[in-house]
């Protein structure tokens, strides 16, 4: 007779019937002599049968309202340029205003590590890709004004020289990394499973990230030397699309 | 739900027509809801869900109507809640577990141990069990895929994932049965 050891593990097989036929007929014969055994292909049938019976559950009405807001958040594509109501971009600018000021008035701490998120997603973490993606959209509403800033701050008659130029440079670092998410969508849409390009979009949201990090650091840095132009450029932020 | 219905349905929620992506989520909401809870807890659940339903938006326009939208949105859901476990594995990525003997293996007892399995009982049970081989029972148990299916999904053999399935049958007996088991 064969061993209950060398039997257990084809239990599940030959309970869903997956057994070639040699094989099902040594199990039934040691299973009709052996009520261990015999028991243990019963509980496993419940186990089995019960699961069937798991069914949908129904989620948290809460799930549904923030889906929707999310969906309709990211209806505006990034290309768009859509002209706000002026009670629209008061609100929108108050945002901007409020977070450029305690960039302006507080120490910044170090900047973050890289979102969990972000690393999530260099994993092939396709639900956070796409979280991000969606931060993507939304932060592209709120860049935008950052990248005209700095345009203005390049063309003003700027005592510090060193600062023009850095505008500059930061303004094509945000053209950059827009050109790069441009294309790692772009290549989404080709192949929605392509991990690589999925980790090159999440890498360009990042540095489109670091981007607007170095901008307030740049207009934090701009007050202590110049305030009545770090005020203008803040403002060009609240005027400017 | 014929396939005619299906890109009727999906064409409606690209365009934006009222009410589609609500008929949508009211479909097939509750089952996707059910699987991330058993594939990634509840806790992440219901973020879990609204990614899913994030992601179908921005993918419907993908969809050709080669299969039902049901079984589409599954195959989607079912890549993010694997995407989400690997994401947390300490497995670098690997979604299967040790084949270590179940301690549940050995059949000491003589005949069954197990009564009426109660459904709440098993979802409890289901929590025990580690990622790798609860992914395979859901999958396979709950959700009726086959082993080929599963296997193509996690990128393992047949043979791995029927292994990983009687190794998660033989814990839920076990944590299902405990006093009689001990």
């Amino acid at each position: 007779m064969t061993s209950c050891s060398s039997i257990v593990p084809l239990l599940s097989a030959y309970l869903d019937a997956e057994l070639a036929p040699p094989s099902r007929r040594v199990v039934e014969a040691h299973v009709a002599a052996c009520a261990s055994c015999a028991g243990v292909v019963r509980d496993l049938g419940r186990v089995r049968d019960a699961a069937a019976t798991l069914g949908p559950m129904t989620p948290p009405a809460g799930v549904w309202k923030r889906t929707r807001q999310a969906i309709g958040a990211t209806n505006v594509a990034p290309t768009d340029t859509p002209v706000p109501r002026r009670w629209q971009w008061i609100g929108a600018a108050a945002v901007v205003f409020a977070v450029v000021t305690a960039w302006l008035m507080i120490p910044r701490p170090a900047r973050p590590a890289p979102d969990s998120r972000d690393t999530a997603a260099f994993r092939g973490n396709a639900a956070a890709a796409d979280a991000v993606e969606l931060t993507v959209v939304t932060s592209d509403r709120t860049a935008r004004p950052y990248a005209s800033a700095l345009l203005e701050l390049e063309r003003a008659d700027m005592a510090d020289s060193a600062t023009a130029g850095m505008a500059a440079m930061l303004r094509a670092q945000f053209e950059t990394a827009d050109r790069a998410i441009a294309a790692s969508q772009a290549a989404l849409d080709v192949d929605p499973e392509s991990d690589a390009a999925r980790r090159q979009l999440v890498a360009a949201i990042a540095r489109k990230r670091d981007v607007m990090h170095a901008t307030g650091q740049l207009l934090q840095a701009l007050q202590r030397i110049d305030p009545e132009r770090a005020t203008q450029a803040a403002q060009v932020l609240f005027t400017k699309g | 739900m014929s396939a005619h219905v299906d890109l009727h349905l999906a064409a409606q929620c690209q365009a934006g027509t009222p009410g589609a992506f609500d008929e949508l989520y009211r479909t097939h909401a509750p089952r996707l809801f059910g699987l991330a809870c058993r594939l990634v807890g509840r806790r992440d659940a219901e973020d879990l869900l609204q990614d899913i339903f994030l992601t179908a938006h921005r993918k419907l326009r993908l969809y050709k109507g080669d299969a039902a939208l049901g079984t589409w949105l599954f195959r989607l859901a079912t890549n993010l809640c694997l995407d989400h476990l690997r994401s947390r594995s300490t497995h670098a990525g690997h979604l299967t577990d040790p084949l270590d003997d179940e301690p549940g293996a050995s059949p000491h007892a003589s005949g069954p141990v197990l009564g009426v399995v109660d459904r709440i009982d098993l979802e409890r049970a289901l929590e025990t069990l580690p990622p790798g081989c609860r992914t395979i029972f859901v999958l396979h148990d709950v959700e009726g895929c086959e082993h080929r299916e599963i296997a193509a999904l996690l990128g393992i053999s047949d043979g791995t994932s029927k292994s990983q399935l009687h190794k998660a049958r033989l814990r839920l007996r076990r944590v299902l049965a405990p006093a009689r088991m001990s």
